[in-house]
């Protein structure tokens, strides 16, 4: 299993999509409800206004789409943050970033009152990116520079004084609190489509730079000075690395709240899948965070039934467990 | 030939100066070696001569350009160089990381041709890396992993090679591996080489042109056979020694005899010493 994609990448990619398609559908067909794969069919192609249909197209498909968009971005930016940072342990989630997309917009719903989409996920944008940049100040300071176990730390302590800033907002703010309750605890659940229109082109963007930096990322992955003696500038390679990051990650806080553990998990998965070629690596991980949110959004919607938990927490169930055996592992390598 | 040379070279970490204006032509198409202690200067003038390192003062040119003004993508077709100890991702295999030394070759456009199929293979046969070409690097041995690299660095195809310290963390077989193969590439190919390298002997071994660097300026340099005397080795490694000839290359073999301020430094010292046990006669030779 290990790798087992290395010598055919293309084909493994096909593969992935097939699986994107198929969770897809299962995701359309699930729920309180379970609608036959035909009905959901004929929903997308003959709707015909019944209360199934209804349940497909007007729920099921924009959270489905929801959780694919957001699911790829933070697969996509997790694999980047590892590369840029060759930390295995870094992700968007671990390194502050996500919580500080949070309180931006947290802040924003309490002192703004209705701002626009645009406006929020420019709040997202300019939170996340503060919040990487004083991660990555305060990982910096003192002899030595940034190692990968000081930026950890420093991650962990960014996000949980950036998450407690964000209790103070909703304790100081009641109907902040019950807007976005369930936004908090990261959710796919009815959001209006015209969120992930809106948010759409930035992650394209996002994606793009992203797709964009496979090769020079395979030279810095080498470290900062075979790299550099390789002819790369790495301070733009970087720059690049770390808009793309912040351009994913916020438009998905912004789209579905901050969910954890997937952009630090599917990195992994996707190496172990396709091999350390990050050409190949940036797309398997779109294409799993993908089909990992959307599976998880199902889950959500079964385990505590009738009722439905945020997806932020199906995540977390299943990413604490993976996060702690990959903790021991890179402790006990080096 | 490529002529590197540096100019009034000053490199500072803080206030502190670790090169203070030093002047150094490097022999186009010869191996050099930087020899000196710990903290001496010589890995700082290896990644300055590398442009890895903005000095203070001074420069370095490559045939009368200075190479913190050219393109940094031209510096790499000319000139390569290759850190202490360079780590690689888990799971890259000997060709994919070797094929990774024809970066500077290529651009957004310009991908995988047949010339970069061809030094690939040209490097990885020069450095007897085809068998293992397939072999992910964490599973090699120590001296295989660091012909992996130089492979890499060949496949880059620069007239000049900088090596720092290729030989550290290597038993001795490997060592002597790794510097036979550098010396092949210099003789067969004419390229330019300059190493950090710790071992003197080896350097004297290895070396056409030595420079011994002591606070951050050249002490001596010049073919290993005149340089290397008991003053300089007193003056630059702070070590009492004596210069015999290498019996197999016939240059400088330098026996340590003690740091300054021991008493065992002259042969007739040598009785203080404990009698060796007369069962074991291997352990005579300690």
């Amino acid at each position: 299993m290990y790798a087992l994609f290395r010598s055919r990448p293309g084909l493994g990619l096909l593969a992935g999509l097939g699986l994107l398609v198929l969770a897809f559908g299962i995701s359309l067909a699930s729920g309180l409800q379970a609608i036959p794969i035909g009905t959901v069919l004929e929903a997308l192609t003959a709707f015909d206004g019944s209360p199934a249909h209804l349940v497909v197209r007007s729920i099921r498909l924009p959270r489905t789409l929801i959780a694919m968009a957001v699911g790829g971005c933070l697969g996509v930016a997790g694999t980047l943050t590892q590369a840029l940072t060759r930390n295995p342990l870094a992700a968007p989630g671990t390194l502050g970033i996500n919580a500080g997309a949070t309180l931006a917009v947290a802040a924003g719903l309490y002192l703004l009152g209705t701002p626009s989409l645009h406006t929020l996920a420019w709040l997202a944008f300019l939170g996340a990116a503060a919040a990487a940049g004083a991660v990555y100040a305060l990982a910096n300071l003192g002899r030595g520079g940034v190692t990968p176990l000081r930026l950890t730390l420093a991650g962990a302590a960014m996000a949980g004084f950036l998450t407690a800033l964000t209790q103070g907002v909703l304790v100081a703010s009641e109907r902040t609190l019950d807007e976005i309750r369930l936004w908090l605890a990261g959710s796919v659940a009815g959001r209006d489509p015209e969120v992930l229109r809106g948010l759409l082109p930035y992650m394209l963007v996002g994606l793009a730079l992203a797709l964009g930096l496979g090769r020079p990322l395979n030279a810095l992955s080498l470290g900062e000075e075979v790299a550099r003696g390789l002819g790369q500038r790495t301070g733009w390679v970087k720059a690049a690395g770390a808009a793309a990051v912040v351009l994913l990650a916020g438009s998905a806080v912004a789209a579905a709240g901050p969910i954890g553990f997937l952009g630090l998990a599917v990195p992994h998965l996707s190496r172990w899948i396709v091999g350390p070629d990050y050409r190949w690596v940036l797309p398997y991980s779109g294409v799993l965070g993908a089909i990992l949110l959307i599976l998880a959004d199902v889950g959500a919607r079964l385990i505590i039934r009738p009722g439905e938990a945020p997806v932020g927490v199906v995540t977390a169930l299943l990413g604490v467990p993976f996060f702690i055996a990959l903790a021991r592992r890179e402790v006990g390598r080096r | 030939m490529p002529v590197l040379r540096t100019e009034g070279l000053t490199v500072a970490y803080g206030e502190t100066p670790v090169l203070d204006g030093l002047t150094l032509t490097i022999p186009a198409g010869r191996i050099t070696a930087l020899v000196g202690r710990n903290g001496c200067g010589k890995s700082t003038l290896l990644r300055a001569l590398a442009r890895l390192l903005r000095p203070r003062g001074g420069t370095v040119y490559l045939d009368g350009a200075s190479i913190f003004r050219m393109p940094t993508r031209e510096v790499a077709r000319r000139l390569g160089i290759l850190p202490q100890a360079p780590t690689a991702p888990e799971g890259l295999t000997v060709r994919e990381l070797v094929a990774l030394g024809r970066y500077p070759h290529q651009g957004w456009l310009r991908h995988w041709s047949e010339a970069d199929e061809r030094a690939v293979e040209s490097a990885l046969a020069a450095t007897g890396m085809l068998d293992l070409a397939d072999r992910p690097l964490d599973a090699l041995s120590g001296g295989q992993r660091q012909r992996a690299w130089i492979a890499m660095a060949l496949a880059q195809e620069t007239e000049i090679l900088l090596l720092d310290e290729p030989t550290t963390y290597l038993d001795m077989a490997h060592q002597v591996e790794v510097l036979e193969l550098l010396y092949e590439l210099n003789q067969a190919r004419g390229r330019t080489i300059v190493m950090v390298l710790h071992d003197l002997n080896q350097a004297c071994r290895y070396a056409h042109h030595l420079v011994a660097l002591k606070d951050g300026r050249i002490y001596a340099q010049g073919d290993p056979r005149e340089v290397v005397t008991p003053e300089m080795v007193r003056e630059v490694f702070g070590i009492e020694c004596c210069v015999l000839t290498d019996p197999l290359a016939g240059t400088p073999l330098c026996i340590p005899a003690a740091c300054k301020g021991c008493t065992f430094r002259r042969p007739e010292d040598a009785r203080r010493l404990p009698a060796p046990p007369p069962a074991a006669p291997a352990a005579a030779e300690v």
